[in-house]
């Protein structure tokens, strides 16, 4: 079972990951903003899917913040965001791989598969 | 003068006019002692015809003693001298370059014998009373162009001044006296000349600028003449002055107030700025707001996939039907945000390529392929030869192609054929998409690439769109260093043509 942790402020787009990513394949949580990350800790996932723009943080410090946290540093990170051109921006630099909305579910899970399997522990 | 120390009957001084036969000889001067004065113009050729005339043009002195016996002459001209009742004379040409000819001659009304002292006398005096009159021309002209000038000088709207520069110890202007003023400089300034003349600018007007006096103090150093746009503050005034450098520290200046236009300038400078802010406003809402509608279709998408999976396995072929338009929808929906999303990044200059090494006529035939399903139209592809690979952002060039392909589907006639050319040219590759419907009229076609241009059909329900299609596919091509154009005529089908060079121009 892939565990997932999806950082998105937006209540649907949350409801939509967890009607797509379902057990038995895999285990979601699905947090409204990164602060459980920054501050308490929470359990180390297989993969983070980060939304670019989360209201209180952006998307991209949260990627630079657990690729310096030794707990989490080898996790890859995947970004979310509505704007096309990711890549060329400092946040998506930081992350392993990014996705523009809106996506098709094959999209999001070939994705997701690939980076969660293929990352280097 | 000549005439009564002579004792002759009269004395002309003669202007020649005119050419040819209309030549006229009109009197500048007469004297008149005992015969009648002649008349102010007479025809040259009547009197001077025949040999008179040509010892006058090699600047010999005519004498005659009797017309009645002077074989010389012919009897038109002794008839013309009878008419003005003279005899004897003694007559002589001045022939002054660039000038025409001047004659001063003596007639005496019986024959005369005429003395080598006067003959000598006439041709002195001739060449005085030429000179006086010249002096005299020169002078009336001069006095009717001062009467010009000082017209023009008291009734000119400018404001003329002579200053010229005061200058401290070490040589740099610090003030202007004010040497000649005209009457608009009261107009202008509101001070009357008789306060000004000769006194000082900065004593005139205590709180003048001091680049007014730098700007003269550099005109004065280039001695070139300058046109200055200034501001007089303390007037709330602007001025436009030409200044000319004269000799001896010495500036001409004409000025006039441009205060009104100045003003109107700055007020549709200020309009400019708003319209570009609201543009940009414009441009900003159309970004935020379909940034903002990507959120919510994001999970629109996600669900219409789950319930179509799902509808295919376990609902009704009319379900699964319904719920295939639904998606269908949202991706139009998609479709039209992601277009206003590439107009508000071509308006910021932000729309970026990701240039490949593409091969155009493969990528033709894959969106053909795409299309084909949809609709009844034929499609025919015409590749003569291959094209050379070039670079270019293989998802811009495809919206291009579906653009165009999707017009011309839309706008034609659904069982008819769509041409698709891919042409080798010398520097560039040239794709055209040909449709057989409805032609686009001339006054249309350039104004076709235009952002949120539509053509007014008969029934514009029938066409739907945002106008912005060709818009970004002409910008998306213009990024390529592109060409995009049409061939089109009502009733006639259209072609949309674009090319692309092999390889891009360095900056």
């Amino acid at each position: 079972m892939m565990k997932m942790i999806l950082v998105e402020d937006d209540y649907a787009i949350r409801d939509a990951f967890s009607a797509i990513f379902t057990p038995p394949g895999y285990e979601l949580t699905a947090l409204d903003t990164g602060e459980p990350i920054w501050n308490t800790g929470i359990a180390s996932p297989d993969i983070f899917v980060l939304d670019k723009n989360i209201a209180g943080t952006d998307g991209g410090e949260l990627c630079r913040f657990i690729k310096q946290a030794p707990k989490y540093r080898n996790i890859p990170v995947l970004l979310l965001s509505a704007s096309p051109d990711l890549a060329e921006t400092e946040a998506g630099s930081c992350a392993d791989g990014y996705l523009e909305k809106p996506f098709t579910i094959s999209a999001i899970k070939a994705i997701v598969d690939r980076h969660a399997v293929s990352f280097p522990r | 003068m000549l005439g009564e120390h002579l004792q002759v009957g009269r004395a002309l001084y003669v202007e020649v006019e005119g050419e040819g036969p209309d030549t006229v000889a009109a009197i500048v001067r007469q004297y008149v002692r005992d015969l009648p004065p002649v008349p102010d113009k007479v025809p040259y050729v009547a009197f001077c015809d025949g040999f008179i005339g040509e010892l006058y043009r090699t600047d010999q002195t005519v004498v005659v003693t009797d017309s009645e016996t002077d074989p010389r002459f012919d009897e038109a001209v002794r008839a013309s001298w009878r008419t003005i009742r003279v005899r004897a004379s003694v007559s002589l040409a001045l022939n002054k370059q660039g000038r025409e000819q001047v004659i001063f001659g003596l007639h005496n009304e019986g024959p005369r014998q005429w003395t080598e002292d006067e003959i000598r006398l006439v041709r002195e005096v001739a060449e005085r009373t030429w000179a006086d009159a010249e002096r005299a021309r020169a002078e009336n002209a001069l006095r009717q162009r001062e009467i010009k000038y000082r017209t023009l000088f008291e009734t000119m709207g400018q404001s003329y001044s002579m200053v010229k520069m005061i200058r401290d110890e070490s040589g740099k202007a610090v003030d202007a006296r004010m040497l000649e003023l005209n009457p608009a400089f009261e107009r202008l300034m509101g001070i009357p000349v008789s306060e000004a003349i000769n006194r000082t600018l900065l004593e005139v007007f205590p709180q003048i600028e001091d680049s007014w006096i730098q700007v003269y103090e550099q005109v004065i150093t280039q001695n070139t003449p300058q046109r200055i746009e200034h501001r007089f503050a303390a007037m709330d005034k602007w001025f436009q002055v030409y200044a000319y450098p004269v000799a001896d520290d010495q500036l001409l200046l004409l000025s006039e107030n441009i205060t009104e236009r100045k003003k109107a300038d700055e007020a549709l400078q200020a309009s400019e700025i708003e319209l570009k802010r609201l543009l940009k406003l414009r441009d900003d809402f159309i970004g935020v707001a379909s940034h903002e509608l990507k959120t919510p279709v994001t999970s629109m998408k996600v669900y219409g996939e789950i319930v179509k999976e799902k509808m295919e396995l376990i609902g009704t072929p009319q379900d699964a039907d319904m719920v295939s338009k639904l998606n269908g929808q949202i991706d139009r929906l998609i479709h039209l945000i992601n277009t206003l999303l590439d107009t508000t990044r071509i308006a910021e200059g932000q729309l970026r390529l990701a240039l490949e090494s593409l091969d155009l006529c493969e990528l033709v035939e894959d969106r053909v392929n795409e299309l084909r399903p949809t609709t009844g139209h034929r499609f025919t592809i015409q590749a003569e030869q291959p094209l050379p690979r070039l670079p270019a952002d293989r998802e811009r060039i495809g919206q291009v192609l579906t653009n165009l392909l999707s017009n011309a589907i839309k706008y034609s006639p659904k069982t008819s054929e769509i041409v698709v050319t891919c042409t080798r040219r010398e520097h560039t590759a040239e794709i055209s998409v040909s449709d057989q419907g409805l032609g686009i009229p001339e006054s249309d076609q350039s104004k076709i690439f235009d952002r949120f241009y539509r053509v007014i059909s008969e029934n514009r329900s029938t066409y739907p769109g945002m106008g912005l299609g060709l818009y970004i596919a002409s910008q998306i091509i213009t990024r390529h260093h592109g060409k995009l154009w049409l061939r089109s005529a009502p009733g006639k089908g259209s072609t949309f043509i674009f090319s692309l060079p092999y390889s891009t121009p360095r900056p």
